[in-house]
């Protein structure tokens, strides 16, 4: 066989940009184009009849030759690709660093020869191009995210603000408001105590007047603690712990709290012990002569926890229980409840009275999934309720 | 026309070893443990091919094609399903792919390891059966399976052969389908084939 068989159309491959190669099955170079001759350093007449893994040895790997060895048993074409064969054969640039290259080896028959025709393409500038597009892309995405977070931060600003303001508001409303009432109450007595002279009716009046100031000073103290709702960060509270720490500050003489022990912890405010206290305090001031038991206890409604806060006392009358946690309803200073539904707002609990008038209140505290767990962290399920 | 049980089991048995080749070469050329399993091996009819919604669903199939023909001819792919190429290549090449995105480069590298695969299976059968057979260019197309088989010539298919093929690359299995559509009479020949080859060395 003439080992140059191919020397004519290998000249017809000059014109090509590609390199292209022919060899025989035993890898004796039959054609050589000029490219390759450019690529390579390589002058054909240097490589023309040598054994191409004499040239690149690493041809000679089970990689490359058991897939060129298909060509030559009559298989389809072999594709190479840049990300796995970056170099099929070693094409130094100008600059420094080699050419990237696609490469294909195909069968080419002749008589009943098989030779492989290795068409190598130049793909510096591609491999360029798709590594400059996925930078650019990686950096679009990365600022697409930068900027998904600051305005994840500026709605947390805002809705920070937003509430700061409401807070603001209210309390400005409650001091201008709320307190004059009190003071102009004051103003009004301390008049009828200058006219007055009958000592009985005096002791009487200084007595409402201490009242007032009382209110006025629970007054004051709500603003306080409105103002700390959401200052500080949500924690995980046990609530029969924060129940028997309550109790034990209020004074319930013949009144027994009923409070299991229990592992059950809430994610909410730092003031949730507040709540806790208003509905106790509540209890033991409207629960009138009948009242004799308070008791404390979860169940699961769905996927929510339900805390239970009744009495046996003289519950809630009807018209009052729509009106109960608005500001400035109630019997006292009208603050405790809607205090108490502020607070628990601001992890996303919500507080409902369900009990019976005239068989006693009962409050329940409804806690989302996601803020409510035992400890130790195990999740409660729907058949987990205690009492 | 009757393919027996006996007969899909050949088939089951050629492209078995040829994808046992695949993932040797597969193995040698990324330097990853690749184990290369086909669970399923149907024989069904070109017409109920698109009605194949289980694993040929979606509108951004990656398919790499070998057209071949002689004395049975058709087409041979090795098909993916969206985000199982740019997985199986993020897996192969160590990359980190943030999303479901084949640029040039990932093409091509899907593309090599469809060659292989296609090759090797190719190879499985035409070696048992002592068959040359004249190929196409390999060639890759996106979309869904009935575009994919629409730019090809509209030879007058018949029966297709599926097999479910299954790329396991440590904890990563990626399902990709290797289809043979043959064109009329074509797999009646290659089973008579398979048949006479299998019978004779029997």
């Amino acid at each position: 066989m003439n080992p140059v068989s191919f020397l004519s159309h290998c000249e017809n491959l000059d014109i090509l940009p590609a390199g292209v190669i022919i060899i025989r099955p035993d890898y004796l170079v039959t054609c050589w184009n000029r490219t390759v001759a450019e690529w390579t350093g390589i002058p054909r007449e240097k490589a023309l009849c040598r054994d191409l893994r004499e040239i690149f040895p690493h041809l000679g790997e089970r990689r490359y030759a058991l897939r060129i060895q298909q060509v030559f048993e009559g298989g389809p074409a072999v594709f190479f690709s840049t990300q796995f064969h970056p170099h099929f054969i070693p094409a130094p640039l100008p600059g420094g660093g080699f050419r990237f290259q696609r490469t294909k080896v195909h069968p080419l028959v002749e008589g009943d020869r098989t030779y492989a025709f290795i068409f190598i393409d130049d793909v510096t500038e591609l491999v360029q191009q798709v590594h400059s597009y996925r930078q650019m892309r990686n950096r679009a995405l990365r600022e697409i995210e930068e900027r998904q977070k600051k305005e994840a931060e500026r709605k947390t600003a805002e809705d920070a603000l937003a509430l700061a303001n409401q807070k603001l508001n209210l309390l400005s409303s409650i001091t201008r408001h709320d307190i004059l009432n009190q003071v102009t109450a004051l103003r009004i007595l301390a008049d009828l105590i200058e006219m007055e002279r009958d000592p009985a009716a005096i002791a009487d009046f200084a007595g409402k007047l201490k009242v007032l100031a009382g209110i006025i000073e629970e007054q004051v103290d709500f603003t306080r603690d409105y103002q700390e709702i959401g200052v500080r960060e949500a924690i995980w509270q046990n609530v029969s712990e924060t129940v028997r720490k309550v109790a034990e500050s209020l004074s319930h003489p013949g009144v027994r709290i009923v409070n299991e022990p229990d592992t059950v912890e809430i994610l909410a405010d730092p003031l949730f012990e507040r709540v806790i206290f208003n509905l106790l305090d509540n209890a033991f001031r409207y629960g009138g002569p009948s009242l004799s038991e308070i008791r404390v206890s979860r169940r699961m409604e769905g996927d929510s926890l339900i805390i239970v806060i009744e009495d046996n006392g003289a519950g809630i009358a009807l018209p009052d229980k729509k009106n109960l946690f608005k500001r400035g309803f109630g019997k006292h200073t009208g603050l405790g409840l809607f205090l108490s539904r502020e607070i628990l707002a601001i992890t996303g609990l919500e507080i409902r009275e369900t009990g019976e008038p005239g068989k006693g209140a009962r409050f329940e505290i409804l806690v989302p999934p996601g803020r409510f767990r035992l400890s130790g962290h195990r999740e409660i399920g729907r058949d987990d309720t205690a009492g | 026309m009757k393919v027996t049980e006996e007969s899909v089991d050949a088939i089951r048995e050629l492209i078995n070893i040829g994808v046992g080749k695949a993932a040797g070469l597969l193995n040698e050329m990324t330097g990853t443990h690749i184990r290369l399993q086909v669970p399923e091996v149907r024989v069904l009819q070109y017409t109920d091919l698109a009605r194949e919604n289980q694993l040929l669903e979606g509108n951004r199939l990656s398919a790499v094609t070998l057209n071949f023909s002689g004395p049975f001819s058709g087409m041979s792919m090795l098909i993916f399903p969206d985000r199982s190429a740019a997985l199986l290549i993020a897996a192969l090449t160590g990359e980190t792919i943030a999303e479901a995105d084949l640029d040039a480069l990932r093409i091509e590298t899907l593309s090599e390891v469809g060659n292989i695969v296609n090759n090797a299976v190719m190879g499985s059968l035409t070696n048992v059966l002592g068959e040359r057979l004249v190929y196409s260019m390999p060639e890759y197309r996106e979309g869904s399976i009935t575009e994919i088989l629409g730019r090809s010539r509209p030879g007058p298919y018949d029966w297709v052969i599926l097999a479910v093929s299954r790329f396991i690359i440590e904890d990563l299995h990626v399902v990709g389908n290797i289809l043979m559509v043959f064109e009329i009479g074509a797999l009646d020949l290659l089973i008579e084939k398979i048949d006479r080859v299998m019978g004779s060395s029997a």
